[in-house]
Formats: C-alpha cells, structure tokens, sequence
C-alpha cells in the first residue's frame, strides 16, 4: 500500500480549475485535505471539489497546518516565492506552477530554501510529461536524427484573460516569461546543452499589455554550448481563430530533421460554417492527462527521494534566458547568461 | 523572337531555367556556353534545344548575337560575364546571388545602367501563389499593422544533386557564401519583397554545424529589424536531410494588428511512395516559368523588369550583414559601408 499525499492547495483561479482540480482527482496516492485562496468563496468551491470542508483565505494559516505534505501552489508568478519559501520553512513539500518565479533573486532564494529544510521544491513544467514532446525526445536522444543543432519552436494564441487580470501585469513580464520558459525549456531539453547567450525583440502589442507594460509578443534567439542554437517564438497576439492554442517545432539534426505543427498534426479539425479546431483539452497548451502524469512523477519523486525529470535548476535556467532576453530586448544588444 | 543564350552550366538552377527558357514562345534558346562545370550536360542541352555550343566565353560573346543571357555560371563569374556581354546590349537574368560581394554587385549594376541593358535577378518568393497573395493582402491592409514576419526555408545540400558538378558551393572563393546565404537569400529577398520596407537591423548566427567535413556554412537564423519595428526571422540552410521528400522547404508566415497567414511549402507537388521513402515530385514550378516570362516581358515592353539590380543588391546586403553579426556577434545596422 502506497503512502497517501495529503494536499493544500494555494491558489483556486484559472489554472486550478482547468488542470490541477481534474488531475488531483485522477491520482488514487493523494487526497486534497485543503484548499485557500485570497477570494474566500472560490477557496470554499474549491475545497467542495474534493468533498472537504476546508479553506483558508490566508495561505499562511494553510501552511502552518501539520497534516498537510504537499503544498500546490497556482498563484499569480510573482507570489510565487513568497509562498513557496515560507511552505518549505513549515517542511512542506512544494508543488508550484511554472515560472519558478518571476525574478532570479526570488528563484535563488526558493531553491536555497528547498536545500535548506530538506524538501521538494518542484516546478511544473508540463511540457517535459506531454507525450508530443517526451517522443520527439526519445527519437532525438535514440539518435536517429544524428546530432541536433537547431531547435525552432513558437507558442501562439489569443489570450483571453481579462484585462485586469495579474498575466498583463509588468511583474509578471507578459507571454514573454508566461510561455517564454516553456520554449526556452523545451530547446534545452532537446539540445542537451547549457545556454550561453540570448538575443530577443520584445513587443507590447495588445491594449491590455501596453497598458500594463507587458510584453505579449518575443521572438527569442539562444545560443547554447557546442555551438547549438534555438529560434522561440511566444506570441498571445495572434488572432482567436488561428487555433485556440498553436505550436510549432522543427528539430534540426545532422542525420535529420523532426517536424511538428498542431496545425498539421492536430488529431481532427471541424469545417462547418468555419475552421473549428477540437477542444481535445481544456488546456490547449497539454494533453489533458498531463497534469495527472506530472504531479504523480513529482509524489513518486517525494517517496523515493528521487531526482525529478524537470529540477529547480531547471526552471531557474529557463528563467534565467527570459531575464536575459528581456535585457537584451530593452538594451538592444546580445546578453550573455 | 528573342535570341536567348546560357552562360554558366554551374548553377544546378539550370536543370529548370533551360528547359523553361528554351520553350518560351517568345525565345529561341540560340547558344549555350558552358565556361565552367557540366560541359556534358550543357552539350547534351544544345543538341536537345537545336543550340550552338560554346565552351569559351570571349568565342561565345564575339560569335553570337544575342537579345538576352541567363548566367547560370558560379556567382564569382557573373561580373565577369556581365562585363562581356552587357557592352553588347545584351540583356541579363543573372542568378541569385547577384555576386560574391557588394563591390562585384555595384559593378554589375553599373554595366547594366551604362550599356542600357535590363538586369534581373530571379527570387522565387514573389512568383509563388500563396506568396503573391500574402503580398496582395498586406497592401490592402487586411492584416492591419504587421508585427513580425518569418520565413524557413530549406534545401538539401546541393553537392547531393545527381548528374551534376556542383562542388563549386563548398568553395567560398566562387560562391562567397555556404548554404544560409545560398537558401536564405530567396527568403530574405521575399521578406523585404512583401514589407516593402528596408532592413535597419541585423542578428544572426550562421555557422557549419550539419556537414562536419565541408568548409563553408551550413546553416543560420537572421533575426532582422524593418524600418518602422516589424521583426521578421529567415531560418534557413542546407538542413533537409537527403531522405526529406522534397529537396526544397519553406513557409512564409505574417501577423499583424488584424490577423495572420500562414504559406506552407509553395509548391505544387505529388507524392510518390515505395516501401523505403516517401518522394514529392514538384510537378510545376509556376514560379521559375513566370520569373523567366517577367524577365523576356519587360524586354519586349521594354519596361524595368520586377525584381532589378538594385533589388538583388539590396538583398545582398542584408545578407552580408548577417555573416557580419554573426562574425561579430554584434547586431549590425544598415546600410553597409562598402
């Protein structure tokens, strides 16, 4: 009999209700004892998910309780360390949304605090449990396309959040940190090498992100060790009806290249009075399952006291190219990491 | 009719450009000089197309009266070529690039303004359907204000070309360039050809990563800056690896303030398959048949043709630029100091 996870889970807006509500659900060793959020009522539906009575509107009344393990976090980027460290001071394992953070000062000091109290600090970058990319990297790392040189990836489409909401926000640093450290991951992943440096042109398009001074368009370029080189590309501008959630990624190598689009590798695509694509997901960006395989890797990581597929060192690197590309952006020169 | 004569059977272009010159109801392909490479192939061409056969340069230019030349040889000879034949009022489509450097390019234009002969340079992306309508769509405003543009575009290496000598592309004394500026000139040129506006910045990093053995580029990534912020990026190289279906690979993409368009791969082709490979036969290249009927056109109307000179150099530029920043790893600003 596999030990039991016990959960609380900080923050209960958009992320929580379309992926961590369902694939908490999904995991038999774990059951969600609490739930919080600074919006009392949405902490309270929330804990009614799980058939509980039991909400905080402070994360730090949640944190002090002893019978919870796990602590999950999905609040705005910016909260993010706050709430972490002082999760890991009170022992708890972390679970925390992607980006780590939305500053290296904040990220340095989260994974001090993970080495100090001798817990998990894991970071969710779904990307690395998506079936689409896990096989391009096993056909990568079985060689088949030789050595890979050049990765190219873009993430596009029209965020829908409110204007008011904290992903505009300046803090938050817009697409170009939201999905800019999953492309920036992803290329890392695949090419196997460290970046060395980066050179980005940064937009403010939308009303909602010139408002706020976000940026909601990046075209990335890095150079990584051993000469290797990605092309990312994030864009929340791209129009509602180019596909609800687009990506693209070419993976060059010196015995071949790996090809994929959404558009052309979609599983079906509805014609009726216009283009439609299938809402496979409630999440576009993942496969559905995609949470449920991530949380379950990182409570399996917990147990064996095993190093997991994504580290916070991993994430801090990935956060470590989007500051540097920021730079680089609003300096109009190269950046070295 | 127009007399029509090939120069240069080095480029691999001519496996397109001869048979679509020579079937032009408004050309008589008259003489072919085959002054480098393939003698054999230009020789098996002139009996096929009832050609003279020359492989001297100075006997072709003093035998031959000539309207028009496609130069076909390697780019370190068409100012060579150009200084030939224009003092005779022939008139030339030069392949791409228009020369090895932007000294040889003004001298070339020079000849061509002096002798009043027409010079074009043949960039496919402005002949291909769904190319030409992105243009047509960014001129009337449908996708408002364009925020970025990206072009890949991909071939084989082109030493893998069967039944030619083409050797001369790993030697950057005769092609100036490997394979970025080799591919990714045609979508520099298309990028710059649907904005309508100059380049003010380049980034790149070009280098020889696929083809340990060779000693020339490989492939690069320009990141560029058109005059008023649009980003655009050209990814291009020798990168199609030689099982890829098509030899060539490209997309074209455009966002701007009112929507988007995406132009994948602006060939038409079938598929051929067999139990190891999958093959795409490119059954129409509209663009090389309207490229040669756009240069013979403006001849006959005698009016500057689409693509000039001053077009091909202007592409050159930028991609001088970009072998320049990834030399310094600096951006670089346009123009260039000659």
């Amino acid at each position: 009999m596999p030990r039991e996870f016990r959960i609380g889970i900080i923050g209960n807006g958009n992320i929580y209700n379309l992926a961590h509500r369902p694939a908490w659900r999904d995991i038999e060793s774990a059951r969600v004892v609490a739930t919080c959020d600074v919006v009392e009522e949405r902490a309270k539906k929330a804990s009614r998910d799980f058939g509980i009575d039991r909400y905080y509107k402070d994360f730090k009344d949640l944190i002090k309780e002893d019978d919870i393990d796990v602590v999950d976090i999905c609040t705005p980027s910016h909260t993010h360390a706050d709430i972490s460290i002082k999760a890991m001071e009170s022992g708890k394992h972390v679970i925390c949304e992607k980006p780590i953070a939305t500053t290296l000062d904040d990220s340095k000091k989260m994974i001090e605090a993970s080495r100090r109290n001798g817990v998990h600090l894991f970071i969710g970058h779904t990307r690395r449990f998506d079936d689409r990319w896990v096989q391009i990297k096993e056909v990568i790392d079985e060689g088949r396309i030789g050595e890979v040189v050049n990765v190219r990836r873009t993430e596009r489409s029209w965020a829908g959040f409110p204007r008011d909401d904290w992903h505009w926000s300046r803090e938050n640093g817009g697409v170009v940190v939201d999905l800019g450290v999953h492309v920036v991951d992803l290329a890392r992943w695949f090419l196997g090498e460290e970046p060395v440096e980066v050179f980005a042109k940064l937009k403010s398009i939308r009303e909602e992100a010139r408002g706020y001074g976000c940026y909601d368009f990046g075209v990335i370029m890095v150079y990584f060790t051993g000469g290797k080189q990605a092309l990312l590309e994030v864009s929340w501008v791209h129009p509602r009806a180019y596909a609800p959630f687009y990506s693209s990624t070419e993976v060059i190598g010196t015995k071949g290249k790996i090809q994929h689009s959404d558009r052309d590798s979609n599983p079906a695509f509805i014609v009726d009075n216009e283009v439609r694509f299938p809402m496979f997901s409630p999440l576009l960006s993942s496969m559905p399952y995609v949470f449920t395989k991530e949380f379950s890797h990182f409570l399996d990581c917990i147990e064996n006291g095993s190093k997991p597929k994504i580290t916070m060192e991993d994430a801090d690197m990935a956060l470590r190219v989007i500051v540097s590309a920021i730079k680089s952006s609003e300096e109009g020169r190269p950046v070295r990491i | 009719m127009l007399r029509f004569g090939i120069v240069g059977y080095d480029h691999p272009h001519i496996i397109r450009y001869a048979p679509t010159i020579a079937t032009h109801r408004h050309v008589r392909l008259t003489a072919i000089a085959a002054i480098g490479l393939n003698k054999e192939m230009a020789k098996r061409d002139a009996e096929r197309f009832g050609s003279r056969y020359y492989e001297d340069l100075d006997e072709f230019v003093s035998s031959e009266e000539l309207d028009a030349i496609y130069i076909a040889t390697d780019p370190s000879r068409h100012l060579e070529v150009v200084s030939k034949t224009a003092p005779k009022g022939v008139h030339i489509l030069c392949d791409k690039p228009i020369a090895i450097s932007l000294k040889e390019a003004d001298g070339i234009i020079s000849l061509a303004e002096k002798n009043g002969v027409k010079l074009m340079v043949p960039f496919n992306p402005p002949y291909q359907l769904g190319v030409i309508r992105m243009k047509e769509m960014i001129e009337k405003g449908e996708f408002g204000d364009i925020y970025n543009l990206n072009a890949t575009k991909y071939g084989k290496i082109p030493t893998t070309i069967k039944g030619m000598d083409t050797s001369w592309f790993l030697d950057k004394s005769r092609a100036g360039f490997g394979g970025f500026a080799d591919i990714g000139i045609h979508a520099v040129y298309g990028l710059m050809w649907l904005i309508q506006k100059p380049v003010k910045k380049v980034y790149a990093k070009i280098e020889r990563k696929l083809y340990k053995e060779i000693p020339v580029d490989d492939i690069g990534v320009a990141l560029m800056e058109f005059e008023g912020g649009t980003v655009g990026t050209v990814s291009a190289g020798w990168a199609n690896p030689l099982g890829f279906p098509t030899h060539l690979d490209a997309t074209f993409e455009v966002l701007g303030s009112k929507g988007a368009m995406v132009v994948i791969k602006p060939y038409h082709d079938f598929k051929v398959f067999d139990q190891e490979k999958t093959e795409s036969v490119n059954w129409w290249r509209v663009d090389i048949a309207r490229l040669v009927d756009e240069f013979v056109m403006s001849i006959l109307e005698n009016r500057e043709p689409a693509i000039t000179g001053k077009d091909a150099r202007d592409a050159l530029e930028v991609v001088v630029a970009a072998y320049r920043s990834s030399e310094t790893g600096t951006e670089v600003t346009l123009p260039l100091t000659v």
